[in-house]
């Protein structure tokens, strides 16, 4: 067998930390090592055209990348293998950056590492087969979880492009949030009026089912194939679709758990989203003396919402330029830590707030005392360093963006993740902003991080281009990491069966032995980790090559 | 489909075009596509290496079968034709035959401009020769001989040396500027961003003053790829004092730019980290007026980078001056109310974003509405839309955005461009 190792630098990451001479000296010259290259980025296109051409002069019959992890380029590398003439799962991923050089500064000992690791891959992959990937009939349609503004946006395109899409709305009418919205910044628009134009627009595509009062119940199969059961009064409905877009949007943060704010206590404190449903209603009048609290469920690890909620400091400015321009002699000050109105026109829109009279102070709150006369503000003002109290008669907090209530179930249905914050986990924070790890899965919107409209927008449309360019075609290719029964060993127990999550074990009445429907498996390895007989196990996976991976990681260098 | 623009934005509409079944004409002015995102060498919050993701993608649009990419190319006429458009190319020479060129760099060597000419890329920060590759990772991979700097070709003499060491007889200096015209059914503009010139702001010395930089320079600095190789170094030694300063050219009526640049805070915090993590004993203050640190793990990323000892004097320097042992900042730290004067190595300006210069030219051309500032007009609800019909725009042409903001905008572009293909 002829092996060809190739070693990345990735710029520094690697380099600095590995001592990529040394690795290239301990395998140059081995049993079955035919070349032994390095370059400064694998990844681009000379590092790619050094291993093809590496495949070809020395007829190479495995490739072993040492760079970075797996989850990063495995496709692009898998097609570089293949179009050098060699079946891409002869390809060899040893993580020496995330699993070496980022671990620690102490080069001798990440460089025994990378050489165990690379090792470890030598002697695994020795085992391995050349395998095909299947294609697979997948469908035109999608299901979109959440019919908010970035839900319906998805739909709107998937509808128009000729997908079949099934909405599922939790409450009794679409738009989210933004419905409740009186005045949409930057547009300037009523939030209803907005999204009743979006719905009219939904209603004339046949194509778009809408659920609303509805949830999803179960969901299983795999991409293409996906199986999804929503409930609603009128029963169960049952849809196949291609892919998923999650959009479930966010809570508002609930201040009453601050209870120093006298939220809930005392009804002259309200949140940014109250005074917009009930702002001419309130009691403000010319001299009324308002405050406005930023960061309310932001910025504030002591409650676990360690983030900023991006859109609270334009949501503040907005409640003071609507108080200011209906009342010019009123009283209004913003207590702020940075004013973060960084959306396009929001910088202006600050400025041209404190000239009609909007006044920002940099200060903690500490606590709001209720008073006969008004509200007492207790606080530090951070740039005179001085502790102050002001008595106000309304206090407005401007509130962020908490996790949606249904993250935890949906992501146990989907089997995606969540992140630190408990908002849904992308795929990569710059590259891939809307993506699961699992294909076809996408999030869109505020249930991945705080977002203003406009960047929900571009979420919800964006992953619905992604997803129509994955379906648009009706077939996709997916992996062959299936589960296969050697029938010789297989005593007929069916525990495989039950173990089997997709359903894609049969058992075979007459030889007595179970069968695998590869459409149906998706790779999982229970029914291997399950069988007393080791009768069954996963192409790609056998145990000879797993053996011989923990033997090689622990043999010493 | 034309896209114009090869950056990031660009990029990402390509490929997604392409995935939809599009054909795709790709532009791009320079020599290599990769844009701005190219010459990072990390990206915030994660300190992923900016080449490392981005790499991958630029070999794809080069690999994709649908997707056409001519570089040194730029529309200079384009005239609406029924429901699409009539696009005039100006294709400028490369003087290389790229079908030839096997980039195996000998011709950079051979050339007697070598070290001579100021190279783009790495901002000015390094010299290259006239026939040159602009960094290793470039897409295409393929040479090309700067007209301006090459002797030959401005002046009409020169010994040719490149001629005589390239083996595939790549070289080609017969190549003449080319006119193509095509017919799109609908574009994507994605001219992407410049970043403010400070030398207007004589009060913090840069061009005047040594160790004054512009955050990209020092991002060329710290970059593997860059004129130090990735060592933080100014005139051979390495400095031990910085002191950043944020909102250079950005919420500064004085320049023009009342608006928020969205990128620099964050991009400063990362440069903070970068040297925290190869000089240990540095000593790093940020002069701010807010830290926006408003994306996702943003805020987090800002509070790491204090708790590792960075420090954060809310003020705006008043000047920067030269001393014996280096440059001194003075500044207001308006949370202590005292004037400090701070001795420093290194100056970096956090400069802020402004339209790519060639951004007003393409305006013009299609007759596109831009803002005060000169970004490409949208609005919130339809953000990628221009005032024509079928012409979409994507990235910081339409005003400052981070990747993470990009890449979603230029997938809305392909949205709203395949609508426009389907009407």
């Amino acid at each position: 067998m002829r092996i060809g190792i190739f070693i990345c630098h990735c710029g520094h990451n690697i380099k600095s930390t590995v001592d990529i001479e040394g690795l290239k000296g301990y395998f140059k010259g081995l049993n079955n090592i035919a070349c032994v290259e390095d370059y400064p980025f694998m990844c681009s296109e000379p590092g790619q055209a050094l291993i093809k051409s590496s495949i070809e002069r020395f007829g190479l019959g495995r490739v072993i990348i040492a760079a970075c992890t797996k989850a990063l380029h495995q496709d692009m590398f898998k097609n570089l293998v293949r179009d050098a003439g060699l079946n891409p799962f002869l390809l060899r991923r040893v993580s020496i950056r995330e699993h070496c050089s980022w671990t620690g500064e102490d080069i001798e000992k990440n460089t025994s590492k990378a050489i165990r690791l690379i090792r470890a891959g030598i002697y695994s992959s020795a085992h391995y087969e050349p395998l095909e990937e299947k294609q697979v009939e997948v469908n035109k349609s999608a299901l979109i979880l959440g019919g908010g503004i970035s839900g319906m946006s998805a739909a709107a395109f998937l509808a128009r492009a000729g997908m079949e899409v099934y909405l599922v709305e939790k409450e009794k009418e679409l738009g989210g949030h933004v419905r409740h919205l009186e005045d949409v910044w930057p547009v300037r628009e009523r939030g209803k009026d907005i999204i009743e134009r979006m719905t009219e627009e939904l209603k004339t595509l046949n194509n778009v089912h809408i659920f609303t009062s509805s949830r999803l119940v179960s969901f299983g199969g795999s991409f293409g194939n996906y199986e999804a059961v929503i409930e609603n009064s009128g029963g169960e409905i049952k849809v196949i679709v291609g892919g998923v877009i999650v959009a479930i949007g966010f809570t508002a943060f609930d201040p009453s758990i601050k209870p120093e704010l006298q939220y809930g206590i005392d009804k002259r404190v309200i949140t940014t989203l109250e005074f917009e449903e009930k702002m001419h209603e309130l009691p403000i009048k010319e001299g009324s003396r308002v405050a406005i609290l930023h960061c309310i469920g932001s910025r504030d690890e002591i409650i676990g919402r360690p983030y900023c909620s991006r859109i609270c400091c334009i949501n503040a400015i907005k409640t003071g330029e609507a108080i200011k321009n209906r009342f010019k002699d009123s009283y209004v000050e913003s207590f702020y830590m940075d004013v973060r109105s960084h959306p396009r026109g929001g910088e202006e829109f600050y400025e041209d707030t404190q000239e009609k009279g909007l006044l920002f102070t940099r200060a903690n709150i500490s606590e709001i005392i209720p008073e006969q006369g008004g509200l007492v503000l207790r606080g530090e003002d951070t740039l005179l360093g001085m502790p102050f109290e002001r008595e106000f008669d309304l206090v407005v907090l401007s509130i962020g963006m908490s996790p949606p209530k249904d993250n935890q179930e949906i992501a146990g249905l989907l089997k995606i993740t969540l992140d630190k914050d408990r908002f849904f986990l992308e795929a990569h924070p710059k590259l891939r902003p809307y993506d699961t790890a699992l294909k076809g899965i996408f999030i869109a919107g505020t249930c991945s991080g705080p977002k203003d409209m406009e960047e929900s927008i571009n979420h919800g449309r964006a992953s619905a281009v992604k997803l129509y360019g994955l379906l648009n075609l009706g077939y996709a290719f997916i992996e062959p990491f299936v589960a296969y029964v050697d029938p010789k060993r297989c005593s007929g127990c069916r525990m495989c069966e039950q173990a089997c999550v997709a359903k894609a074990i049969k058992f075979d009445e007459g030889l007595h032995i179970v069968r695998v429907e590869e459409a149906a498996c998706m790779g999982c390895g229970l029914c291997n980790a399950t069988c007393p007989s080791s009768a069954i196990a996963l192409k790609g996976y056998k145990d000879t090559i797993i053996d011989d991976e923990i033997s090689a990681l622990t043999e010493a260098v | 489909m034309l896209v114009i623009g090869g950056g990031i934005a660009g990029i990402t509409a390509a490929l997604e075009l392409a995935s939809c079944g599009v054909e795709v004409t790709m532009l791009e002015e320079g020599p290599s596509i990769g844009g701005r995102m190219i010459q990072l060498d990390k990206t915030f919050p994660t300190l992923d290496c900016s080449s490392c993701t981005l790499t991958p993608k630029m070999v794809e649009v080069a690999l994709n079968p649908k997707i056409e990419l001519l570089t040194l190319a730029m529309p200079i006429e384009v005239l609406r034709e029924s429901r699409g458009f009539k696009v005039k190319i100006r294709k400028r020479p490369r003087y290389v035959d790229m079908s030839r060129c096997t980039a195996c760099g000998l011709c950079s060597d051979a050339c007697v401009m070598k070290g001579r000419i100021r190279h783009e890329f790495d901002c000015n920060l390094s010299k290259r020769p006239a026939i040159y590759i602009p960094f290793p990772q470039a897409v295409p991979q393929k040479y090309l001989i700067d007209g301006m700097g090459c002797l030959f070709i401005s002046r009409g003499k020169c010994k040719k040396a490149c001629v005589d060491v390239c083996g595939p007889n790549a070289i080609d200096f017969s190549q003449k500027e080319e006119i193509l015209e095509r017919y799109y059914d609908s574009i994507i503009v994605a001219p992407g961003f410049d970043l403010y010139d400070p030398t207007e702001k004589k009060e913090l010395g840069y061009g005047t003053l040594e160790g004054v930089l512009t955050g990209l320079e020092f991002e060329r600095l710290c970059s593997v790829t860059g004129p130090t190789g990735g060592e933080i170094k100014l005139n051979g030694k390495v400095p031990r004092r910085f002191y950043f300063i944020q909102c250079v050219g950005s919420r500064d009526r004085q320049t023009g730019a009342r608006f928020c640049s969205r990128v620099c805070c964050m991009y400063t915090a990362k440069h903070a980290n970068i040297i925290k993590d190869r000089i240990k004993d540095a000593q790093i203050y940020i002069s701010y007026i807010d830290v926006r640190a408003y994306g996702k793990g943003y805020e987090e990323f800002y509070k790491n980078t204090q708790d590792a000892g960075t420090f954060y004097i809310r003020g705006i320097p008043g000047e920067v001056v030269q001393t014996k042992e280096g440059l001194l900042v003075r500044v207001e730290d308006m949370l202590s109310g005292e004037i400090r004067e701070i001795d420093t190595d290194v100056v970096i300006l956090a400069t802020g974003v402004r339209p790519h210069k060639g951004t007003e030219e393409l305006c013009n051309i299609m007759s596109l509405k831009k803002d005060e500032y000169g970004f490409i007009k949208v609005n919130a609800t339809e953000p990628s839309r221009t005032n024509i019909e079928g012409i979409f725009v994507c990235g910081m042409a339409s005003g400052p955005k981070d990747i993470a903001d990009t890449v979603a905008s230029a997938g809305e572009a392909v949205a709203r461009c395949m609508e426009y293909l389907k009407e």
